[in-house]
């Protein structure tokens, strides 16, 4: 469910971004530091995505354990 | 270790050296532009991001297309990890872009034809997004999910044509019209763009090994439900 919550904001923030409307003509942001935001949100994604499919990797990785426990208990065995 | 891991890791060890360079040719070997100054230098990223996010959208609807004709696990998993690697350069492409148009054009977004079609190319890989991570597994949401991306693929050569259709704030640079680009703009530009491809490559691989098991344990479980009904 977390995860869920967790993907649904992602896609729909940007959306919210945008829907805040314009900001003022008169810009006085430096460049550069516009720049460094624009490279730190880059990375920012890319490790988040790779942590995603890390954690979507454990789930599997418990799944699996769920499926074994079960075959064990199905088939009598014991560790 | 097979042969499949060590293309893997040398896809990954020679995408994370490309992304490296290309972060240091774009920081301290590209020229600073004179109009926009030292904030264009987000093109480095920008514009190879939309091709990565244009890449994901193609793979998954022929994957998509596959699957419609021929349902496999493997072709849902492809259009899965398409849409979501191809979504998170959308992302970023959607953020990049106002933050540079803030500085260049004094607004963070404006309804210019490219924009407001990479934005609604944004709504529809994300519908999809969202359709498989609210929905149940089954085989009727997957054809649903496939057409859905066949569809908003026809939205991609419309994204990267409106410029040249319609006009609108965004410059040309390279493409048909554009004054193209200094020699080093146009290295570091070169590398940049390999180096996203190759990252692309990379985590897109990732992804579909991810999704591959998720459907092979989905199978696993209903092997072990039948095993269990059978013994009952």
């Amino acid at each position: 469910m977390k995860l869920k919550l967790i993907s649904f904001c992602l896609v729909a923030l940007p959306g919210l971004a945008h829907a805040q409307g314009a900001p003022s003509e008169d810009v006085q942001v430096p460049g550069g530091a516009l720049m460094l935001v624009s490279y730190l949100v880059l990375w920012a994604l890319l490790l988040g995505y790779l942590a995603y499919l890390a954690r979507r990797q454990g789930l599997i990785e418990d799944d699996l354990e769920v499926l074994r426990k079960r075959m064990d208990d199905m088939l009598g065995l014991e560790d | 270790m097979k042969s499949s891991q060590i293309a893997f890791y040398s896809l990954t060890i020679v995408a994370s050296i490309l992304t490296l360079s290309a972060l240091g040719l774009a920081f301290f070997y590209a020229p600073t532009e004179l109009t926009m100054g030292v904030v264009q230098k987000i093109f480095y990223s920008h514009v190879p991001a939309a091709m990565c996010a244009y890449a994901g959208f193609i793979i998954a609807s022929a994957a998509s297309i596959g699957y419609l004709l021929r349902p496999k696990p493997g072709l849902d998993a492809v259009a899965r990890a398409g849409v979501e690697v191809g979504l998170l350069f959308c992302v970023y492409v959607l953020i990049s872009g106002p933050i540079w148009g803030y500085k260049a054009w004094g607004k963070a977004w404006v309804w210019d034809p490219q924009l407001t079609a990479t934005f609604v190319l944004f709504l529809m890989y994300g519908g999809y997004f969202l359709l498989r991570v609210f929905s149940p597994p089954g085989e009727r949401i997957r054809k649903i999910a496939s057409a859905l991306a066949v569809f908003a693929v026809v939205n991609v050569p419309i994204v990267h044509y409106s410029v040249q259709k319609w006009g609108g704030l965004h410059p040309t640079v390279e493409r048909e019209g554009g004054g193209g680009l200094a020699p080093a703009m146009k290295t570091t530009f070169s590398v940049s763009m390999l180096a996203f491809l190759l990252l692309f490559a990379a985590l897109i691989w990732l992804s579909i090994r991810v999704k591959m098991r998720e459907a092979r344990v989905e199978e696993l479980y209903l092997d072990v439900e039948d095993l269990s009904r059978s013994r009952s």
